[in-house]
This record gives structure tokens, sequence and C-alpha cells, in this order.
């Protein structure tokens, strides 16, 4: 309850916060301003870094009126929030199973849905271009157990990503959903059921509401990096799937455009600015 | 407990788990296909795995990689501890909001965001200073600044269920800050020190996109060579690597949950 | 209460938080070998006034003095103090041995001195064969048990207890009291403790601060504090009472008239220093002192006449609520189980020294 008493230490709490604080200024804030201040530019390819400064509106303007950008954009937007509510719709399902199994289980159950993050991503992401393939391990399935005789590929459909983001971003879904379901206090469930709750009920009118922060949480942990996904549209969409983060990538690697891949990366920024600083208040307010 | 509904919670949990490890399971297995299409079983056969033995490009990528991830890990864990305390320790401080922003949203930041932007600066920098040199320093760099925001997570939770008064009755018994610190508080945060540094290791040994972005022309980490060998096709030398991946992940995964299982056992005598 | 020059001497301390003075300007004596309380509700600044001491925080302004020396600045790990936390505050990552060493281990003592006494103090304790043991292997009062071995082996001028015994259920702590009572007698040292119990205090204190607000409302014995308390917040926080407000009508000598219009009669109470005439005072009533009857007692000073409302049969005695035909409702009590029915008309008397007489 009492602050505790500063004695003549000030100088190592002040670099605690100082340090951190200088670093993620440089490395991480001050590099977006230098892409927004390029986003006004044009790419001269003859220079070296091929950007010219001539703080020109022209990039935005393209980037409003090109068919393939604004497509790509509302893409992306639209595969990310159709990904996210798979994630919800799986994921929240094992979040609750999880915490309602024993406590004693809890630990390995938890462990196992977030030992896949701790391997490569890439690496779970090729694991999926096998499984999806013509001769892959789906159609291999669908095949012997007679549900299709002549299944299409899903490699490079749009079905294909999303099941890369789902599977990838699994366990930011179930994390947060655990952690707001195991919280919730058993007896509140009896106490609705006492009242004369059904169990379908009590979940409505109990669990639901109070997992919100979970679900919230959640699809911004999905929804966020998904928007600006490179791998998964890159290895397993097809050539008719635009989302934003591959096209910023060739923008720049292949066209070599750093102005116009700027510009695409502030609007990208400027879409997600609103979930971002939801994440941000969510986090600011969880209690630990 | 209703039976339909523990049934259908089973089910959730088994097609989660299944949906979860079968395609890690399906490229640990076909690493030992003998065949050269990864999607046909032709027996059993470790000859992808000599194959990657004598693979020098990969194996240069490997060490490179596993250089780096040693690095940035260390640096990671160094800024993020020290961010995870002043989260978790100073109430209020000018630029609070900001700072706890600006920890925090390296998670969600899509990637190819950063790389662009990080790349831009080092280019900005380069011009200015002369440097740092487009490659490893630079890798480093971008890994450390966006593996710290996993660390400062772990540690501040930490802190935040670290009872005060401990560092208090230190104070009393006659210890001063560096003593009470290096006698209390680093031995009971050392478990989150230690997984956030292993979780550092594994981010920056797996990243590709900032990487990719920020790496010069010279340099090519394992996640690099991996993608640029699959966007040749499905390779079967590739399900070797991620085999020998999740066999590193999990050791590291068990180490960390061994670690801060252990640390909360002996934490809160209740 | 003692002659010699105080061994604790606080003076003028203040501490506010965010302009909120948890202390504000608490002045105190403690002597040398006392066992003192500081007594008071949540947010009465008995805490802060205890960290203060120990050096966890820094008053605004005012000055500490243990055994003559200003520690106002002095931090806390070179005080002459120690202090037994409410959480017992022990090193989970380390056994009973070294927690107890640690503070051993700060001064620098040699290894075999430090062996001996962490052994003595087990032994004082009855802790001697868990010293190999970690805090989590330990029963609560096994625990409360380490934390006070631990800071006594560093043999402080002044030991401080934060809520000592509020831990430990109300068998263990009822038998705990008696044993931090012996020891402290043993040792010699001066213990200052902070409790919200009102019956640890009394059993257990030399003296008592009670605080309030962050000031100190009344320093005195607990005979004192029960019997003569010093304000109304003093009379309602210690033991129960009825406290009726009056206006005073007259007095003589030390004995004071009371009108009291929710009594209806005019009361009569003693007061050393009897207040002026026509001044607002209120008078509180014991419910032990409050003897009730069908008849009217015609020795008593005061009586008057109700209806029991409520009864609280406790064991060993009975407390009856009485609302007075003016309108107040008077505590009172009769030995063992309640030989009146709810409802019952009664008589309520007390004494003129059966009450006392508050002008604040």
């Amino acid at each position: 309850m009492n602050r505790h008493a500063g004695q003549s230490r000030e100088g190592a709490h002040w670099a605690v916060v100082a340090l951190p604080y200088a670093w993620l200024l440089v490395l991480f804030a001050l590099p977006f301003a230098i892409v927004a201040v390029i986003s006004f530019g044009e790419a001269a390819p003859d220079r070296a870094p091929p950007v010219a400064l001539t703080g020109t509106v022209r990039n935005y303007t393209f980037l409003f009126t090109d068919p393939l950008y604004v497509s790509a954009y509302l893409g992306s937007l639209r595969i990310a929030a159709i990904s996210t509510m798979f994630c919800l719709l799986l994921g929240y399902p094992i979040a609750y199973a999880i915490a309602r199994a024993p406590a004693r289980w809890r630990p390995a159950l938890l462990a196992a849905i977030v030992l896949p993050f701790w391997t490569s991503f890439l690496i779970r992401v090729y694991a999926w271009k096998g499984i999806l393939s013509e001769n892959g391990l789906l159609n291999g399935f669908l095949r012997w157990s007679g549900l299709a005789s002549d299944p299409g590929t899903l490699i490079g459909t749009e079905w294909a990503i999303y099941f890369g983001i789902v599977y990838a971003y699994l366990p930011f879904m179930v994390l947060p959903l655990y952690a707001t379901l195991e919280k919730l206090d058993g007896s509140l469930l009896e106490a609705a059921a006492d009242l004369g709750a059904t169990p379908a009920r009590a979940f409505l009118t109990v669990t639901l509401p109070l997992s919100l922060p979970g679900v919230v949480a959640g699809c911004l942990l999905v929804f966020i990096p998904a928007v600006g996904e490179f791998i998964i549209p890159d290895m397993l969409g097809g050539t008719e799937t635009l989302m934003i983060g591959k096209v910023l990538w060739d923008e720049f690697f292949a066209n070599g455009d750093w102005p116009l891949a700027s510009a695409v990366a502030t609007l990208m920024l400027a879409l997600l600015a609103v979930p971002i600083a939801l994440f941000q208040r969510l986090g600011a307010a969880r209690p630990h | 407990m209703a039976g339909a509904r523990s049934r259908f919670l089973l089910a959730a949990l088994a097609f989660g788990y299944a949906f979860l490890y079968v395609p890690i399971v399906s490229v640990i297995v076909y690493s030992f296909n003998d065949s050269r299409l990864v999607t046909v079983w032709g027996g059993f056969s470790l000859r992808w795995w000599r194959e990657l033995a004598r693979n020098e490009a990969m194996i240069d990528a490997a060490l490179l990689s596993l250089r780096i991830a040693l690095v940035s890990a260390i640096g990671a864990t160094i800024l993020g501890t020290m961010a995870g305390f002043a989260l978790a320790r100073h109430g209020r401080f000018r630029g609070r909001a900001l700072f706890a922003g600006l920890v925090a949203a390296p998670m969600v930041m899509p990637e190819v965001i950063m790389g662009v932007s990080m790349l831009l600066l080092f280019v900005g920098l380069e011009r200015l200073f002369g440097g740092p040199e487009r490659g490893f320093p630079t890798i480093v760099l971008a890994h450390v600044t966006f593996a710290a925001a996993y660390v400062a997570l772990v540690v501040q939770s930490r802190l935040a269920d670290f009872d005060r008064s401990l560092e208090e009755a230190a104070m009393d018994l006659g210890a001063r800050p560096a003593t009470v610190f290096r006698t209390i508080t680093l031995p009971l945060i050392a478990p989150a020190v230690i997984s956030g540094w292993l979780l550092a290791f594994t981010l920056s040994l797996d990243d590709l996109i900032l990487t990719q972005f920020v790496a010069g022309p010279e340099s090519q980490t394992l996640p690099m060579a991996v993608y640029s060998s699959i966007r040749m096709g499905l390779n079967p030398q590739i399900n070797v690597v991620a085999t020998i991946v999740v066999g590193l992940a999990t050791v590291a995964l068990v180490l960390s949950s061994l670690l801060t299982g252990r640390g909360t056992g002996s934490h809160a005598p209740k | 209460m003692s002659t010699d020059t105080p061994f604790l001497r606080i003076e003028g301390v203040v501490r506010r938080f965010a302009n909120v003075a948890a202390v504000d300007g608490v002045s105190l004596d403690v002597s040398r070998g006392e066992l003192f309380a500081l007594l008071g509700g949540s947010g009465s600044g008995k805490t802060t006034l205890l960290r203060i001491l120990a050096g966890f925080e820094r008053p605004d302004s005012g000055r500490v003095l243990i055994d003559g020396e200003d520690v106002t600045d002095t931090p806390p790990w070179a005080r002459p103090v120690n202090m037994m936390f409410q959480s017992y505050a022990l090193f989970p990552h380390m056994t009973v041995e070294r927690n107890i060493a640690y503070g051993l281990q700060r001064e620098g003592l040699p290894k075999g001195e430090i062996a001996s006494r962490v052994l003595d103090a087990l032994a004082m304790v009855e802790l001697a064969e868990l010293g190999g043991r970690k805090p989590h292997q330990l029963s609560g009062g096994q625990r409360q048990r380490v934390a006070l071995a631990r800071a006594l082996v560093k043999r402080p001028k002044l030991l401080l207890l934060d809520e000592p015994l509020s831990a430990l259920d109300r068998k263990l702590r009822e038998r705990t009291q008696f044993e931090l009572m012996g020891l402290q007698r043993k040792l010699g040292i001066t213990f200052v403790m902070v409790t919200h119990d009102q019956e640890e205090a009394m059993t257990m204190a030399s003296r008592i601060a009670v605080m309030d607000r962050g000031r100190l409302a009344q320093v005195a014995s607990p005979a004192t504090l029960y019997g003569t308390p010093a304000s109304r917040f003093v009379a309602d926080f210690i033991g129960r009472s009825t406290i009726v407000e009056g206006i005073c009508l007259a007095t003589s000598g030390d004995a004071v008239v009371v009108r009291c219009p929710t009594l209806g009669i005019d009361a009569t109470a003693r007061s050393d220093t009897p207040p002026e005439v026509g001044r607002p005072v209120w008078i509180a009533v014991r419910p032990e002192n409050v003897t009730l009857g069908v008849e009217r007692l015609a020795t008593a000073a005061n009586a008057v006449a109700g209806v029991v409302s409520d009864i609280a049969y406790l064991g060993g005695s009975t407390t009856l609520h009485v609302i007075v035909d003016a309108g107040a409702t008077l505590l009172g009590s009769m030995e063992g189980a309640p030989r009146i029915g709810r409802g019952a008309r009664v008589w309520a008397h007390w004494p003129a020294d059966g009450g006392a007489l508050l002008t604040k």
C-alpha cells in the first residue's frame, strides 16, 4: 500500500527506465518516423539508397486509386477477420476444456498448446504446404475415407491461407482465453444454476461475458499480425490472393520501390492503429 | 457435469491437439522417407539426414543463426529485464504510457512493417555514421528489439506477484540495495529471466522476415536458407531441419516450464 | 509512566501520500523494555508509522530518535531495529537456517559465531530440528517463529511487529500472545507492535497508542483506555459502550450533572476535570456497569426505564439492548444466561462513576 522509500537509489532506478526507453525510441519508434517521411518520396533506382525525397503524395493517391492495392488492403482485412473468427471458434472450446480439466493436467495441456509456438513458424507453414498439396495428407485422407473421390487441391486458394493462419496463431487465441476462463470462479456457475439457469443459459449469461476480455485480447493478438502476414500467403496462397504484407514485400524486394513500400507500410499501420491502441489499453488494464 | 458437455469438450481437445500436431508429426515422419517426393512414402531411410549433413550452405546458415540467436538472446534478456522492472516497479513516470506501448507493440506489429522501418533506419545510420554494417550487427539489433518485448512480459508478470516485503525484510536485516538485488530479487526472478532468454533465443533462431530486410547481401541465416529452398519446391532436407528444430524447441520449452514451475512452487506458500 | 529518558522518541512526524496525511503530526515516547502497541483501524496510519520506525518510509517532517540517536535519515539496513513482517516475508529460496543467518551474514560475523547464534535462535523458538526446511514446508505457526527468530537473532534495540498474530488461527493466536510476552520479558527488548485487534493490544501491551486518521487519539495503559477514554472515538473503539449526548448542567467537586434528552434524565457522572456549565458533553457507559432489574433501585445514581429489544447470550454473560423511553438504546449486561425476555419492561441503573464523561 505504501510506496517504497527511495534511498539514494535514484540513479539505478533511472537507468532501468531510461536505457530500454532510449533503445525502443531509437530502434522502434524512430524507424516509423523515417518510413513516414520516405513514403512522401520517389523511387530513384540510380541512387543508393534508391530514394529521392520530393515531398510528393503521389504514392498515397496511387494506393487509394490502384485497384490492386485497394483490393490487397481489403483482402488482408477480410482474410484476417475470417481467420480470427475461425481461430476463436476453435480456440474457445479448447481453452474452456483446459480450464475445466483437473488442475494437475492443466500445465501439460497448456504446454502442448504452446509447444508449436516455440518451433519454427516457417516450418509449421511448410508442413501445411505438404498436407494441402495435390497428393498430400488431406486429400489422401479424403480419398481413403471416401468423402471425396476427386478432391480439388486446396493449395493456392484462400482456404489454404485460413488453415495456415488459424494453425499458426491458435496459441495466441487459446492463451488469453484460458487466462480469463481459468480465473472464473466455479461457484458463479453454481450460483447461476441455483438461481434456475440451465447450463447453456449459465454459459451465455455468466461465462461468456466474464471471458470477454480474453476474447478481445485473443482476437487482437491474431487479427493484427494476420493483416500483415507474409509467409502464409506467400507459401500457401495463390497468385490471385492478394495480401498487403506480400504486396509490400514484392514492392520492396522485387520492384525496389522503397517509397511506395513505405507508403504501403504507413497506411497499413494507420489501418491497424485502432486495434493496436485497443490492445495496449487492454494490456495496461490487465491485472496479473 | 453433464455427460454431453464433457464429451464435447473432450472432442474439442482431441481435435485441437490433432490439428496442432498432425502437421508437425507428418513433417518429422517424412524426414525419414526414402522417396524424393515429400508426399509419397517410399520406406524408412536416413538418406536425407545424410544429405543435410553434407549440405554446407545449410550448415553455415545454421551456425550463423545460432551465433545470432545466442548474442541477441543475451541482449534481449538484459533489455527486456530492465523494461520489465521499469514497468512493474516504477509506479508512474513521465511517458509511462508511451513506454508501455513501445514495449508491448513488437508483439503484435506485423513483421513486414518492422522490417521495412528498421532497414530504413539502418540505411540512414549507414549514411550518417558509416555503420553499423548490414549483416550480423544489424540482425542482432533487430532481434534484440523485438525479442525484448517477450522477455519484458515474462519478467514483468513474475515481478507482479513478487512480494515486496521480502526485499524490505532483507534491507531490515542489514542488506544494502545491491545486496538485496543479488541475494533476494535476482534468485527469485531467475526462472523468469532464464525462460525469457530461451524464448528470445528461439524467436531469433526462427525469424525470417525482419532478418530478410535488415541482413546484408552476404548473410544467410537458417530461416533464409530454408525459405529459399522451399521456394524451389518441397525438399525432404527441410523435413530434417524441421525435425531438429522441433526437437530443440521441445527441450527449450520443457526446460523453461520446469524452471517457472519450480519457481512458483517455492514462491507463494499459502 | 516511566521516569527515565525515553528510549524511542517520535517528534512531530508527518508523512503524506499524494496530499493525504497518513501520519499527521505524531509525537510519542516509548520507554526501554516496554511492549508498546499501535492500535487502529485500516487507514489510521499505524502501519505507516511502523514503517517510518523501520526506515522504509521517510517522514516529510519530524524526527525519530532511538536510544538518543537521531535515525530519521538512517536507511533501514543501518538501523538497530528489526521487524517481523505481517506476511513474515521469509525468503522462499532459503532454508530456515539460512533465513535466520541472513542478517548475521550482512554484519560480516565469523562463520562459527553465525552458526552458534542461529542454533541458539532456533532453540529459543523451539524449532531446533527444522533448520533444514524451506519456508513452504512449515506450518503457519512455525513460519511465525522463524520470522521472530530471524529478527531477534540480530539482537536489535527495538523489535517492530506488524500484525504479528493476524495470520494465525484463534487458538494458536492466544497461546502465541503469551509466548511473545514471555520472550519480551526474558530478553528485555523494546517491542513496538501494530495491531487492529484491540483484545490483542489489551492483552499484550503495557501501553497502547490508539490512532485515528493519522493522529494519536489517546496514549495510555489498557486499564486507563478502557476506564477513562479520552474521547468518543476511543470509548467506541475500545470495548463496547453506550454513548449519549448531553449538556453540562452543574458541577460540584468531581461530580457533574448532565442533561441527556435521549435518556430523559439528568445523569450524574464523575470527572477529574469537570467541564464548564452549558457545554455539550457525552457520557459513555460500559454495559457491565449497567444493572438491569424489573424494579427501580432507589440507591442508584442514574436510572432509566425502557423495553428490552435484543438479547445476545455470550456464554459467560448476556448483553441486552434496552430502548429507553426517551429514545436512546442502552447496552446492559447480566451474568450467565438471560433471565429477562424480549419486550420486557426494565429499569437500567448505573452509578455515578459508571459512566465516563467525554468532552470531545
